[in-house]
């Protein structure tokens, strides 16, 4: 990355749309750490949901255009928190251009460095009991295990525990297309809630799992709350407030 | 037409999420902790790879110095290019036969060979338990290599004894004693045993095959003429390969096998004056149907990894749309699971694809990171989307989808506010 370039903090759809929240959190963790980067109002789909539908010609065309895009704004550096983006930019874009070499890192890898580096500091205390789903794309596709788990395991009073099936295991919370399967998501996601039932807390950093695993733990009345990591770590770095979902009382 | 097709995936996978009921813990806790906590396959799996992929690439030097081998230990040996030239071959030599005993094939069924037999008016008996209680039951089978285990004990000691006709009790020792025997019968009166072959050792000459049960090793020694049935992705250079993929089979569920067998053509004896005579103890005749069909295709389609699947099932196991909306879920005719979705694509073609589940899919990855081989099922079934989309095969959903990426530059159907 020359000195021209610039740092792109890609917020992606689904952020951008349900969650701008967690984004701005995010946008906060990576002030604190020190890394300036730039948010476009015009960013671009990363176009990983065609490919996955089988539309894999507008996806190669979409990633063409991605690549031009970054070109033209002088991106060197890609930070994205949703794992399909993640997946799509860092491995299926060098598919379709061999060329392109912008390095694409997941908010779990800056913020993971950051705490090793002393960057950034977790002290506000969570007392809960708390497990971590794995992301499909972020885990078996991106290979990032044990990032979020450090994370989660640096900040101070949470007590970790694994589900029965992680890392590799993990199952699939019902995935980014959904429709029209949504009685299958629902099931999906109804069994991750029902292995962390016990755990009570189910943490995850990827905002499709969230979105689905939130949404069927509101539409059951599962007992289970489901965190966005970002915000779990924006809050033990005393960056918000509160948790979104989840009353710490006292 | 493309509607109608959809129309019936969303009520099978409707009618699978509401009767899956116990199952669903069964599939989705029970086997996959089994299988997944098994610490066997991990050391056995970068070797095993690099001979697939080794195969794959020699393949057809490796298929003629097999034929050549096998000749040589007095087989017949057919390479059938299509399924209609395998079943012509054994039809062929089954003729006059009113009862032929078979082990699990996945290749026969590939084939559809029973339901060809049956119609040409061939009594056909399943020996390996699992497979006969699916046969007599006419139930769904599950896993591939435990077809019934989903069923109830209850419910197969009432089919049993109502098939039989004789009091089963609802107990495994006692379904399977009663198994054992009627199955016995049927062995010693068929002249004719049909196998697959787990492994066609080229160097060799000798085809192998591993089973638990022992109903391999009977039909292949007891009938007069076995006849062997593999695809030929399974020919292996030489025997030290050979027990690679064997022990990756053993490994992949944790299983012992417990008998292993290595037929090197027909049984025989020159004991008498040193003058070789076929057909001792053992089958006299020995054919070998080495079949194609879809495997050429599949190469040239750049789906070769198809030929390094096993049939273990791990990919069954591991595929949460089958865990929660039930083994009726990429069931088809000639295969079952992810893998067997790729497989029925290619066999059948595109539309029995969508038909079964080929949409259902979330691309989750879980198939191939559980699978011995690493096989890219999820990318291969992205790129069987694209060509049943370019037959015009689509969801609605997904169209809209597609358009509004197109149209909004994301995937909410309406302008959104981008950035922060």
């Amino acid at each position: 990355m020359s000195l021209s370039q610039k740092i792109l903090y890609y917020v992606g759809c689904t952020t951008c749309h349900l969650y701008p929240e967690t984004g701005k959190a995010m946008k906060k963790i990576l002030d604190t750490i020190g890394i300036d980067v730039e948010i476009r109002d015009d960013e671009p789909c990363c176009g990983g949901a065609l490919f996955i539908m089988g539309h894999i010609g507008e996806g190669i065309k979409k990633v063409k255009e991605n690549i031009e895009y970054f070109k033209i704004h002088k991106i060197g550096k890609i930070i994205v928190n949703c794992p399909e983006c993640y997946k799509t930019l860092k491995y299926d874009y060098p598919k379709v251009e061999k060329e392109f070499n912008i390095q694409v890192q997941h908010s779990t890898e800056i913020i993971a460095q950051a705490i090793k580096e002393g960057k950034l500091s977790l002290s506000k205390e969570v007392p809960l009991k708390i497990t971590y789903h794995d992301s499909c794309h972020l885990g078996r596709y991106g290979g990032l295990y044990d990032e979020p788990r450090f994370i989660i395991k640096s900040i101070p009073g949470i007590k970790y525990k694994e589900m029965e099936f992680y890392k590799e295991h993990a199952v699939c919370c019902g995935g980014p297309i959904r429709e029209p399967y949504i009685e299958l998501r629902n099931q999906m996601s109804l069994t991750n809630l029902d292995l962390a039932k016990r755990i009570k807390h189910l943490v995850t950093a990827c905002p499709t799992c969230y979105y689905n695993l939130d949404g069927v733990a509101q539409l059951f009345e599962h007992k289970v709350k489901v965190i966005e990591l970002i915000n779990l770590v924006a809050y033990s770095a005393g960056l918000i407030s509160e948790i979104p979902g989840v009353e710490l009382g006292g | 037409m493309s509607e109608k097709i959809f129309e019936q995936v969303m009520e099978k996978l409707e009618r699978g999420i509401e009767t899956i009921g116990d199952l669903k813990l069964t599939l989705t806790i029970g086997y996959t902790s089994r299988i997944m906590k098994n610490e066997r396959l991990d050391p056995l799996k970068p070797e095993f790879i690099e001979l697939k992929k080794e195969i794959v690439k020699n393949l057809d030097k490796l298929v003629e110095q097999a034929i050549k081998t096998l000749k040589n230990h007095f087989c017949e040996v057919i390479l059938a290019k299509t399924r209609e030239e395998a079943l012509a071959y054994i039809l062929q030599e089954v003729e006059g036969e009113e009862l032929v005993v078979k082990s699990k094939t996945n290749t026969g069924k590939e084939i559809g060979l029973v339901k060809k037999l049956e119609t040409e008016g061939i009594e056909v008996i399943e020996t390996d338990i699992g497979d006969r209680i699916i046969q007599i039951s006419k139930e769904k089978p599950s896993l591939p290599i435990g077809p019934a285990v989903h069923l109830d004990p209850a419910y197969i000691a009432e089919i049993f004894s109502k098939h039989y006709k004789v009091p089963v009790k609802p107990d495994p020792a006692e379904i399977v004693k009663v198994g054992r025997e009627k199955l016995r019968e049927q062995i010693l009166a068929a002249n004719v045993g049909i196998t697959g072959a787990n492994v066609v050792i080229a160097e060799e000459g000798s085809i192998g095959l591993i089973e638990n049960e022992g109903n391999i090793s009977l039909i292949t020694r007891l009938p007069p003429k076995h006849i062997a049935i593999a695809g030929i992705d399974k020919v292996v250079p030489t025997w030290k390969d050979a027990i690679t993929i064997l022990r990756v089979m053993e490994a992949a569920f944790d299983l012992r096998g417990a008998y292993c067998s290595f037929i090197k053509g027909p049984s025989g004896t020159s004991d008498i004056r040193g003058l070789e005579v076929l057909g001792m103890h053992g089958a006299q005749e020995v054919h070998v149907v080495l079949v194609d069909d879809y495997r050429t295709p599949a190469r040239e389609k750049g789906f070769e990894e198809l030929l390094f699947c096993i049939n273990c099932g791990r990919c069954f196991v591991a595929c949460p749309v089958i865990q929660h909306a039930g083994i009726e879920i990429f069931l088809s005719e000639v295969s079952t699971g992810p893998i067997g979705l790729v497989k029925a694509a290619l066999i059948k073609g595109i539309n029995e694809a969508v038909a079964i589940g080929l949409f259902l899919c979330t691309g989750c990855n879980r198939c191939k990171e559980l699978c011995p081989a690493n096989i890219d099922i999820p990318g291969m079934i992205e790129k069987l989307r694209e060509e049943a989309i370019q037959k015009g095969i689509i969801l609605p959903e997904h169209q809209k989808m597609l358009e509004s990426i197109q149209k909004f530059d994301n995937p909410f159907g309406k302008e959104i506010k981008k950035g922060l």
